[in-house]
């Protein structure tokens, strides 16, 4: 069966649509699919789409993500009680591997899915780390080394 | 609650005519035709003969269907509409494109959320060669740059064989 004739191609905004429903794995294999999907996808009103239809599915609202270790959990209130529910979502990107010690981590989540990450037991001699990081799609980036106080300059 | 269109309480119901491109009229109860937005807007401003230039006869007769089930919608018969959801997603990519065109069109929210939700089920294990052919897509990407995108999100691409088949 042949799918389509060669003059008829779906509307962009329809294909919009219908990818704002997928999880985020396919999404993300489907960057491969054209130029413009790749950059579709972490465009800011597509992203907030795909979270509203993300919630849609899976009921509740997401209330707040909290990242323990390299593992990422949902936190998740019910409607009636108010007891909140707290699910493992997807292991977060390999950001523990590129902190040398490995300590608790303090987060804190942006209001577009995005997340900072930082050093608990920072004090004022200590380097700071900071990552910002978007564990549904499992991107992770340092935005900043910042040295606060003064370095030691002798051992 | 206050409603300003109770025009049926007469007992008599307010009936309106749709009619397809192909030029078929459907008659119907205003209070069905009212899920759809599109609809709801024009009669809001006294049209009873309402023009659908944008739909064929066979998709307007499957939207038809689809409101006429759901204005049935009850707390009871919950089931029985989901499993007729179930069966009216069934059918080609095409069909279903026509759908999706129209219910955008005549701004049917449940029924684009239907419609979309099950497409995208449909294309969730399909291969992005598959999609690209689905959706009529050209690829773009030179086969380097294409290569690169992947290596970005290995792990998108892992986890057993996709599906290439079109259906």
């Amino acid at each position: 069966m042949a799918v389509h004739t060669e003059e008829e191609s779906i509307p962009q905004d329809m294909t919009i649509q219908i990818f704002s429903w997928l999880p985020i794995k396919s999404l993300m294999r489907f960057k491969c699919v054209s130029k413009f999907y790749n950059s579709l996808v972490v465009e800011s009103n597509f992203v907030d789409l795909h979270l509203f239809h993300y919630f849609k599915i899976n009921g509740g609202d997401t209330m707040l993500i909290a990242c323990i270790k390299d593992v990422c959990y949902a936190i998740e209130e019910h409607d009636e009680d108010g007891n909140a529910t707290m699910h493992q979502t997807e292991n977060l990107f390999k950001l523990y591997n590129h902190i040398n010690d490995p300590v608790d981590y303090n987060c804190f989540e942006c209001d577009n899915g995005l997340f900072c990450i930082w050093d608990v037991k920072y004090n004022e001699w200590d380097v700071k780390y900071i990552a910002i990081c978007n564990p549904t799609t499992k991107e992770g980036e340092f935005v900043k080394l910042i040295c606060v106080g003064t370095l030691e300059s002798s051992d | 609650m206050a409603s300003s269109s109770s025009s049926s309480k007469t007992g008599l119901k307010k009936m309106l005519t749709l009619k397809s491109s192909d030029g078929d009229e459907f008659e119907l109860e205003e209070s069905i035709v009212i899920q759809c937005q599109t609809i709801k807007h024009m009669v809001e401003d006294g049209f009873s003969l309402i023009p659908l230039q944008n739909v064929d006869t066979k998709t307007l007769t499957k939207i038809i269907e689809y409101m006429k089930k759901h204005a049935e919608k009850t707390e009871s018969n919950k089931e029985e509409i989901k499993n007729f959801n179930k069966e009216f997603v069934k059918g080609s990519f095409d069909d279903q494109f026509e759908l999706v065109s129209a219910a955008n069109y005549l701004h049917i929210n449940g029924l684009m959320d239907l419609l979309c939700q099950s497409i995208a089920d449909r294309i969730n294990n399909k291969s992005v060669r598959a999609v690209r052919e689905i959706f009529n897509i050209s690829n773009d990407y030179t086969p380097d740059e294409e290569e690169k995108v992947r290596d970005e999100h290995k792990w998108a691409h892992e986890g057993g064989e996709f599906d290439e088949s079109l259906d």
